[in-house]
């Protein structure tokens, strides 16, 4: 058992001003994980009158992408590959200081306390469209071809559970590898090929609306992401995109049959 | 045109334009830094050397060029600082950082070193405005002598020192640089990434040495200042 001090962000809502407030948490189990350390926090508030700490949280094994807390600086923690939900509070040196702060971005909008909207990450999701595939009866297994280490690749990308951690680290603020998981888990695979390059292209002009920051090369998000998902993909986006813009639509303009006036 | 105007605009796009634009005044450098050794052979090499390059029919296109080069770096690099600036309005209040560089948080301000560097230089060395002597160089037929203005500029110990520590900075922006360069342009492969990690090192310290061992080399007195008859 051991005794916490945590800084926590505390805002009423997104116009009104914000500030850091000190509370003691007792008698942490170090087995206990970091969102039960905060609801033992908000059931000693309650009990006490005061408003209780607004945090995100869901499935609390690791896989929605709904938790996301900055702790001491970094997102999720400093453990390596783990969501918030996934600390635990042997981590943590006993009689110690705990900062925790929301997400911070411009793309993110501050709702209560630790909350923060992700929305714009769904809408850079949807603003990269549908994939044309075959629809009936299910295809027989393998009858389209994947090579196992694509088929790897795309998974890795595709186990991006759309947390925001690589925004919430990034200098920048950038969406990067976000946009870059959520681009190579179609462009890996034959499935994905009809709309790839629109994909890029809609995606990152998405995500540069919903005023997400320029990837600066600094890698901090392959650090911060959960699912350890490498910067390589982003590379992959940076070709998907130079491609695109070279090649998407290149024949559009370029039909020279025009009709005789009458 | 409004496709180019996109392009350019977007956050990949304005990254690959300047990886392109550094690209190319990194290999300028270089070629910099190889007309620079002629010194090393004496007064007559490099002042032929600079008297050929003076009058070669492509200069003002090679100048015109390398500056659009760097305004275009310049602009995109400002640009893009104030945007990601802007994608973060409120900072946190424990920063922490896990993989990154001191040369890569440090880019915006390492540039705006090496830009007033180059405007220094430009006018040092190239106009030949700011005096660094008071010593009379004496000029041949219509031939400016290079090696005695850069002699008598690096004889004095705060340009030379202004020099050593801008160049230092040239090597620190490059480190990143370097690395980013390839991962902008989409080439990120364990099988020459490896490589990259070794080289753009090897290539930084040998580049910046190259540079700096010329201040170095007059303020400690190995090139002699040599007035001609």
């Amino acid at each position: 058992m051991a005794n916490y001090r945590v800084n926590i962000w505390r805002q009423d809502q997104t116009e009104k001003q914000g500030r850091f407030e000190q509370y003691r948490v007792e008698d942490i189990s170090e087995d206990m994980s970091f969102l039960e350390m905060l609801d033992v926090l908000n059931e000693k508030l309650i009990s006490d009158d005061l408003v209780p700490v607004a945090f995100d949280h869901d499935c609390r094994e690791g896989i929605c992408g709904a938790c996301g807390l900055v702790i001491n600086g970094i997102p999720h923690g400093k453990e390596c590959g783990t969501t918030t939900c996934q600390l635990y509070m042997r981590h943590f040196t006993a009689d110690t200081e705990i900062t925790i702060e929301p997400f911070r971005a411009q793309a993110f909008p501050l709702i209560k306390d630790l909350m923060v909207d992700r929305s714009s990450l769904d809408r850079v999701l949807q603003s990269g469209g549908y994939v044309s595939v075959h629809t009936g009866a299910a295809a027989d297994a393998n009858n389209v071809l994947i090579a196992k280490h694509k088929a790897d690749d795309a998974f890795t990308a595709a186990t991006c559970i759309g947390c925001g951690a690589c925004v919430a680290v990034c200098r920048n603020a950038s969406g990067m590898l976000f946009v870059a998981a959520k681009t190579s888990q179609l462009a890996l695979l034959p499935q994905g090929q009809p709309e790839r390059l629109e994909r890029s292209l809609s995606m990152v002009k998405q995500m540069q609306d919903e005023g997400f920051g320029n990837c600066s090369n600094h890698y901090e998000c392959e650090a911060a992401c959960p699912k350890n998902i490498p910067a390589s993909y982003i590379a992959q986006l940076n070709r998907d995109f130079l491609n695109a813009s070279m090649t998407s639509k290149e024949y559009e303009s370029q039909t020279h049959c025009k009709s005789l006036e009458e | 045109m409004q496709k180019l105007k996109d392009f350019i605009v977007s956050p990949i796009g304005s990254k690959v334009i300047m990886a392109l634009s550094g690209a190319m005044i990194l290999l300028f450098l270089v070629g910099h830094a190889l007309g620079n050794l002629l010194i090393f052979r004496g007064q007559e090499s490099l002042n032929s050397y600079a008297y050929w390059l003076q009058n070669s029919p492509l200069l003002w296109g090679f100048r015109a060029t390398m500056l659009l080069l760097l305004m275009l770096h310049v602009m995109l690099a400002v640009r893009l600082y104030l945007q990601n600036k802007k994608a973060r309005p409120v900072a946190y209040a424990v920063n922490k950082d896990m993989q990154l560089t001191f040369s890569a948080k440090t880019m915006i301000f390492s540039g705006a070193i090496i830009f007033a560097f180059i405007i220094f230089h430009i006018a040092h060395l190239t106009l030949g405005w700011i005096s660094t002597t008071s010593l009379e160089v004496e000029a041949g037929q219509q031939m400016i002598d290079v090696y005695s203005n850069v002699v008598a500029g690096f004889k004095l110990p705060e340009i030379a020192l202004f020099y050593v520590i801008s160049l230092l900075v040239i090597g620190l922006h490059l480190h990143h640089s370097i690395k980013s360069l390839f991962q902008t342009l989409g080439f990120h492969h364990e099988n020459f990434h490896q490589m990259i990690d070794y080289l753009a090192p090897a290539v930084i310290v040998i580049l910046t040495l190259v540079f700096i061992s010329i201040p170095l080399a007059v303020l400690f007195g190995y090139l002699p200042l040599v007035v001609q008859p």
